[in-house]
């Protein structure tokens, strides 16, 4: 669905993508991470049209490079800043979203219907968004980029601010939107979101994409030793190691031992261990 | 073309939905041309200047010219009859000395025949500078005759005929064109500071992603901020004309005035648009350069307070070729080929503007 292959991008001398290969198949959630100035936004804006590469080569679908209109069409994005006009209603917002990809009638009338239906905000349509609540916003936000019924979508931090509940159900409808066939580049700070919903994770840092496979692939790579914590009188003790029984033997060793637990790499660690920096701090 | 109108209603109803905004965009224009319209009265200060016609044409009428031009209470320019027309019309400056045939008789024979009269064409925006002249006149007639009596001249004043045969205008006459104008003021703000709005907030992300060219963006913005311009002229006129007696000598003439002040406010609107990166700093800068305008302009401070230099800096304010165009057609009198000069910096500027304002967006993207 999506082919970047050798892509530069730099910006007076600061190259922000070096020579990024990425390949991502349609109806697959890639999670795209990296700390901030890793180079994330530019490789969006260069998905996206608003940017073009110095060199390497884009593609979208059969339909070609994305600074042509046409194959924008295929492309949703909910930016992270809230892309909603406050004043008018979320039936409005839409009405004018869809417009703009020359959605009309009782095409337009359609769609807008079904998003609003699919992100459960049927019943506050005419309603302005000034009054909604974050969560609320953010699903809208999240309709928005779907009206035009897009094959790639790009989520952009989709679930800040927002209650458990409104981010069960965002996570919810991304994983229907892959049952469907849609393809979706999720940036987020949650690890535990990226687990839940992404086929495959992308770590990205100073331009280049410093690994990319499933979370297990990555934890298992690059995640590190599992860990032994030993609870006792005078507090915790860690052990990591690759051989079990050296940690059975270590925690033999351990005097008014009280309790113990194993810890296993998560994709923090796979981070951290990558960039230097825990993914919420960067 | 559907994808423009979208973009411009969805800006009008945005607007309309600002209610503080829809204060200064409404009522903060009639408060000021009222205001405005009550006070007109007074000022002096710098050299007014003027033309003199001297019909007369005798050795007592030239001395009596000579007087007058080495006044400093007037700056006195050589005109033919109609060029000083004209000037005055134009606002060059501020009306003609007419000095009557038999002038110089009726100095001579002061006392045993009824005193000359001299007849001042005013520019009626300028009432207070014409009635300081009264004086000025009268002192100078004294001066050329040597004379210590009282009042060797009559004094009838004027306002300048129009070809449309306007009568005196009305202080609200005077005074809605730079209520009009500081409405349309309002609407640039309000536009400006609602792209950078779109900017920060991130539906201009989402409308450059979209298959929507961003001239298209920007062409939708500037038809929403050139209608509503359009409509506040119309509601101020209506107000104006339902409330105030204002009569206009040309409608065909203000609408095309109204038409050129609404496009270069427009294109000043796209170009104030590309300054400051928050809404905050983008009104502040706006409002800034628009203040300088308008006080440059005329549009705060009638011009007869300042300086010469500073009337002369008025020529670079889109401010006061807005109130002259609107002027115009509005009680001035402006036949076509006179709305032509303010028409004409107001379509330059506006189209300057749009052009820099257009680069410099594209450029920041």
């Amino acid at each position: 669905m999506l082919h970047l292959t050798e892509i530069t991008k730099s910006f007076d001398n600061h190259r922000a993508v070096d020579g990024l290969d990425l390949h991502i198949p349609k109806g697959e959630i890639f999670g795209f991470l990296g700390p901030n100035g890793a180079g994330k936004s530019t490789t969006v804006n260069l998905i996206v049209g608003l940017l073009d590469a110095d060199s390497g080569d884009i593609r979208i679908g059969e339909s070609g490079h994305p600074s042509s209109a046409k194959v924008r069409e295929q492309i949703g994005i909910a930016p992270q800043s809230l892309a909603l006009y406050a004043a008018l209603s979320a039936k409005e917002n839409l009405e004018f979203v869809g417009k703009c990809y020359r959605l009309t009638g009782k095409h337009l009338a359609d769609r807008v219907a079904w998003a609003l239906e699919f992100v459960g905000l049927s019943d506050r349509q005419e309603d302005r968004v000034e009054t909604y609540s974050g969560g609320m916003k953010r699903r809208l936000n999240l309709a928005a980029a779907l009206l035009h019924d897009p094959a790639l979508l790009l989520l952009d931090e989709p679930t800040v601010g927002v209650d458990p509940h409104s981010r069960n159900a965002i996570l919810d409808r991304v994983m229907d939107l892959k049952q469907s066939g849609c393809t979706i580049i999720y940036t987020s700070h949650y690890m535990e979101e990226v687990e839940r919903i992404c086929d495959r994770v992308g770590i990205m840092d100073h331009g280049k994409m410093l690994a990319i496979g499933t979370v297990e692939q990555l934890i298992q790579d690059h995640g590190g030793q599992h860990a032994v914590v030993a609870t006792t009188k005078a507090g915790e003790e860690r052990f990591t190691m690759s051989d079990p029984q050296d940690a059975l033997r270590a925690l033999a060793r351990v005097n008014d031992l009280q309790d113990f637990h194993t810890e296993r790499p998560s994709l923090e660690n796979v981070f951290l261990n990558l960039t230097g920096r825990s993914l919420r701090d960067s | 073309m559907s994808r423009i109108w979208a973009i411009t209603i969805k800006d009008l109803r945005l607007i309309a939905r600002d209610k503080s905004g829809l204060f200064f965009l409404l009522f903060f224009p009639i408060i000021f041309a009222v205001f405005f319209g009550s006070m007109y009265g007074g000022g002096e200060g710098r050299a007014i200047p003027m033309a003199v016609l001297d019909l007369d044409d005798t050795k007592v009428s030239r001395a009596y010219v000579a007087t007058l031009k080495a006044d400093p209470a007037m700056d006195i320019a050589d005109f033919e009859e109609g060029q000083a027309k004209q000037a005055v019309r134009t606002g060059a400056i501020a009306g003609i000395i007419e000095i009557p045939k038999g002038f110089g008789l009726q100095l001579e024979m002061m006392g045993r025949v009824p005193a000359p009269v001299l007849k001042l064409v005013a520019d009626p925006t300028r009432r207070a500078e014409i009635a300081m002249l009264e004086g000025v006149l009268i002192r100078d007639a004294l001066q050329s005759r040597g004379a210590q009596q009282s009042s060797p001249v009559s004094i009838e004043i004027s306002a300048l005929e129009t070809t449309q045969e306007k009568a005196m205008p009305e202080p609200f006459e005077l005074s809605f064109p730079q209520g009009i104008v500081w409405g349309l003021l309002s609407v640039v703000m309000s536009f400006s500071t609602s792209l950078v709005n779109e900017k920060t907030t991130g539906t201009l992300l989402r409308l450059r992603v979209a298959p929507i060219h961003s001239r298209d963006v920007l062409a939708g913005k500037a038809t929403a901020c050139f209608l509503l311009g359009l409509l506040v002229c119309g509601i101020l006129l209506g107000v104006g004309f339902g409330a105030f007696g204002i009569q206009p000598v040309s409608w065909p003439l203000l609408g095309l005035g109204l038409v050129c002040v609404s496009y270069c406010m427009t294109g000043m609107m796209l170009l104030l648009a590309t300054f400051g990166n928050n809404e905050r700093s983008s009104s502040n800068i706006g409002w800034s350069i628009m203040m300088l305008f308008a006080m440059l302009g005329g549009g705060m401070i009638p011009l007869i307070f300042m300086a010469d230099w500073m009337v002369s800096a008025s020529q670079l304010s889109p401010i006061m070729w807005s109130v002259m165009a609107v002027e115009g057609g509005l009680w001035r009198g402006f036949d076509f080929q006179d709305m032509l000069l303010p028409c004409g910096v107001l379509l330059s500027c506006g189209s300057a503007c749009f052009v820099a304002g257009v680069w410099r967006f594209r450029r920041d993207l």
